[in-house]
C-alpha cells in the first residue's frame, strides 16, 4: 500500500459500498414475499401482474388494500426503530442503546394510554406518545450520567428499571380504565399494522429523519467517538445531541403510537449493520433503515402466517429471528478480530 | 503566523487553582511544555486554551480575536488538541480515525476525497503506521493508538497544538525521534506547540520554554533554560531534585 493508492480504503468501502444495492434489492424480495403469502397464497408473477393491470380482482384487493399498506408500514415502523436505535447509541455513546430497552417506548404507551384514558383524538395520542418518549429520556439521560461519560452498567440499570416502572404504570391504567376504554387500548398495544398504512406524516417523517442525519453522519462518527473530541473537531455537540435526542424520541413515539412496544429493532439492525460495513454512519444510517424495514415486513407477514388464521404479536417474530443471528453475527465479528 | 494569547486568565477545577491572573504570549514557533504535580489542573488548562472550557476568569485571544468570538469551525482549524487516552466505544479503523483530523476542513456536503486520504497515508507514514490503515482502534497496543490520534492532529493542520501527555504510552523511540521529529516541524512551520508532560527531562529536551503551575494558583512562565533551576523543580514537585549535567544537557533526577 503505497501513497496515494486508492485501494487504501478497498476493503472498507467495498463492504460498505455493497450494503446498500444488496438491502436495496432484499426490501424488493421482502416486499414480494409479504404480498404474496397471507390466508390465501398468491405466487410472485401475479403480485407482480397485479401491480401491472390494476384490474379489480380478489388478488388485486388482497394485495393492494390488504397486504400493500401492512408491509408497508411495517417497513416505516422498522426504519422508524432501526435510525431511533442508532442515534440512541451515538447519543449515550454505548451500543447497547435501545428505544426499547431503556425504556423509552414504555414512555411513549404510557403517556399514549394515558391519552387514551382522558378521551382524546388520535393526534394528540401521538404528540402525548411523543411527550412520554421525550420525558422517558430525559430521565434516563439525567438519572444514568455518571461523570462524564455514562457507563454500561448505570445506563441499563436505569433503563431497565425505568422499563419495570413503565411496564407497571401500564398494568395501572389498564386496571382503573373503564371496560370501554380497555378494548382499543389492549388493541393497540398488541400492535397493529392496521389497512390505513404507514401515513405521509411518518413516511415524510423518517425520510426527512434520515436525510439530515445524513447530512450530520461525519459529525455523528466524531461524536460516537467522544464528545470532547468531536467539540475540539469543530461539531456544535450541544445542538447535534438536542437534535438527535428529539428525533429518536419522536421517531420512537411515531413508532409505537403505530405499532405499540416492538422490542429489539433498533438494538439489533444497528448492531449488524456495523459488524458487516463498519461504523461509518453514512453507511450506518441507510443500511439501518432499510434492514430494519426489511426485518419487519418479514416479521409481520410471518406475524400472520404461522399460526393462520391466528396472529401473532410483531414483537414476538422479531425476538425470534433476531436474538439467535444477532448471537451469530457476534461470534462471528469476535472470531474475525481475534485473528 | 498566529500568535496565541492569554489576558488575566484565572483556571479553577474543584478546590485547585491552575493559575491565577496569568497573562502570557504564545509566539509562533515556539515549544512550551505545561509542568505540575498531578491534580493541578494542566489537562484543565489546556482544554481552557483549546476553547473546550470556559476560563474562569480572563481572556484567550488569536492573533487579536477573543476565542469566544470564532467560529468552532474556524477554531479548530487553528487549535488543535490531543486528549489523554479514551478507550473506543464503537469500532473504527486507524485510517477512518485518522481521517477525523479533516473534519474542520470539510463543508457538509463533503466527504473525504484522494487528496485527504493521500495526505492521512503521508501522516500514518511519518508515525510509523503505514499498513495498519485497516486495523481496527482496539487491536492496537496503547502506544499504537496515541500515534492514531497524533496523525489525525497532524492531518487537522493547525497552527496550535495543545498536547495532553503525548508521550504516554510511547516506547523510546516514538517518544525521542517520532516525537522530537514531529515537534521540530511544527516548530520549523512556525507553529505553536503546547504540552503537558510528566518527565522534567523530556520537556527539557522538547521545549524551549516552560510554564510551571504550583497547584495555588502561582506560576512561573519564560525561557526553559532561566527556570530549569533545582529549587523551582524541587518545589514545584515537593520533592527535593538535583542537577546533574551529562553531555552538554542538564538532567535532573530525585535526590
Amino acid at each position: 500500500m503505497r501513497v496515494g493508492s486508492p485501494d487504501l480504503t478497498y476493503n472498507q468501502s467495498l463492504r460498505a459500498r455493497r450494503a446498500l444495492p444488496l438491502l436495496a434489492v432484499a426490501v424488493g424480495l421482502s416486499f414480494l414475499i409479504a404480498l404474496s403469502f397471507g390466508s390465501a397464497n398468491i405466487d410472485w408473477a401475479t403480485v407482480v401482474e397485479t401491480f401491472k393491470t390494476g384490474s379489480a380482482s380478489f388478488d388485486h384487493t388482497v394485495v393492494m388494500e390488504l397486504r400493500l399498506p401492512r408491509a408497508a408500514s411495517a417497513f416505516v415502523v422498522g426504519g422508524m426503530l432501526a435510525l431511533a436505535g442508532v442515534l440512541m447509541q451515538v447519543l449515550l455513546r454505548n451500543p447497547l442503546a435501545d428505544p426499547y430497552v431503556l425504556g423509552i417506548s414504555g414512555g411513549a404507551a404510557v403517556a399514549a394510554l394515558l391519552a387514551m384514558l382522558l378521551g382524546w383524538q388520535s393526534g394528540l395520542i401521538s404528540t402525548a406518545a411523543a411527550g412520554g418518549a421525550m420525558l422517558s429520556m430525559a430521565l434516563v439521560f439525567t438519572l444514568a450520567r455518571g461523570r462524564g461519560d455514562w457507563s454500561s452498567t448505570r445506563l441499563l440499570l436505569t433503563g431497565v428499571v425505568l422499563a419495570a416502572g413503565w411496564g407497571a404504570g401500564i398494568s395501572f391504567i389498564l386496571a382503573v380504565s373503564p371496560s370501554s376504554h380497555l378494548y382499543s387500548m389492549l388493541f393497540w398495544m398488541m400492535g397493529d399494522f392496521g389497512n390505513s398504512g404507514p401515513g405521509y406524516i411518518r413516511s415524510i417523517l423518517l425520510g426527512a429523519g434520515l436525510a439530515t442525519t445524513l447530512l450530520f453522519a461525519r459529525s455523528l462518527n466524531l461524536l460516537s467517538a467522544g464528545e470532547l473530541r468531536a467539540e475540539a473537531l469543530g461539531v456544535h455537540t450541544l445542538a447535534v445531541r438536542l437534535s438527535i435526542y428529539s428525533l429518536a424520541s419522536i421517531l420512537t413515539a411515531a413508532a409505537v403510537t403505530l405499532a405499540g412496544t416492538i422490542g429489539f429493532v433498533g438494538l439489533v439492525v444497528p448492531h449488524m449493520v456495523r459488524l458487516v460495513t463498519g461504523s461509518d454512519h453514512r453507511i450506518v444510517l441507510p443500511s439501518s433503515v432499510l434492514l430494519g424495514g426489511i426485518l419487519l415486513v418479514l416479521a409481520e407477514t410471518l406475524a400472520r402466517t404461522v399460526l393462520a388464521p391466528r396472529m401473532l404479536p410483531v414483537g414476538v417474530i422479531t425476538a425470534f429471528i433476531g436474538v439467535p443471528l444477532f448471537l451469530y453475527l457476534l461470534r462471528r465479528g469476535s472470531k474475525r478480530r481475534a485473528k | 503566523m498566529t500568535t496565541l494569547q492569554v489576558r488575566h486568565l484565572t483556571v479553577e477545577i474543584g478546590s485547585a487553582v491552575a493559575c491565577h491572573d496569568l497573562s502570557l504570549i504564545f509566539h509562533p514557533g515556539e515549544v512550551w511544555s505545561v509542568l505540575g504535580r498531578n491534580g493541578v489542573g494542566k489537562s484543565t488548562l489546556l482544554c481552557t486554551l483549546a476553547g473546550l472550557r470556559p476560563a474562569t476568569a480572563g481572556t484567550i485571544l488569536v492573533e487579536d480575536m477573543s476565542l469566544d468570538h470564532i467560529s468552532r469551525r474556524k477554531r479548530a482549524q487553528t487549535i488543535g488538541i490531543l486528549f489523554q487516552e479514551q478507550d473506543p466505544t464503537f469500532p473504527a479503523t486507524v485510517l477512518e480515525t485518522a481521517l477525523t483530523g479533516r473534519h474542520p476542513w470539510l463543508s457538509l456536503f463533503e466527504g473525504e476525497g484522494e487528496t485527504d486520504i493521500e495526505m492521512a497515508s503521508r501522516a500514518l507514514e511519518q508515525l510509523d503506521l503505514d499498513g495498519m490503515e485497516q486495523r481496527e482502534l482496539w487491536s492496537l497496543s496503547g502506544g499504537e493508538r496515541r500515534r492514531v490520534d497524533l496523525a489525525a492532529l497532524v492531518l487537522q493542520q493547525t497552527r496550535v497544538m495543545l498536547l495532553d501527555e503525548p508521550v504516554n504510552h510511547l516506547d523510546l523511540h516514538y517518544q525521542v525521534d517520532v516525537m522530537g521529529q514531529l515537534v521540530h516541524n511544527w516548530q520549523q512551520d512556525g507553529g505553536i506547540v503546547i504540552m503537558v508532560m510528566h518527565d522534567v527531562n523530556l520537556a527539557m529536551r522538547f521545549s524551549d520554554h516552560l510554564l510551571l503551575l504550583f497547584g495555588d494558583g502561582e506560576t512561573h512562565h519564560g525561557n526553559a533554560a532561566d527556570l530549569a533551576t533545582e529549587e523551582n523543580f524541587s518545589r514545584l514537585y515537593g520533592h527535593p531534585l538535583r542537577r546533574y549535567p551529562a553531555n552538554g544537557q542538564h538532567f535532573f533526577l530525585p535526590a
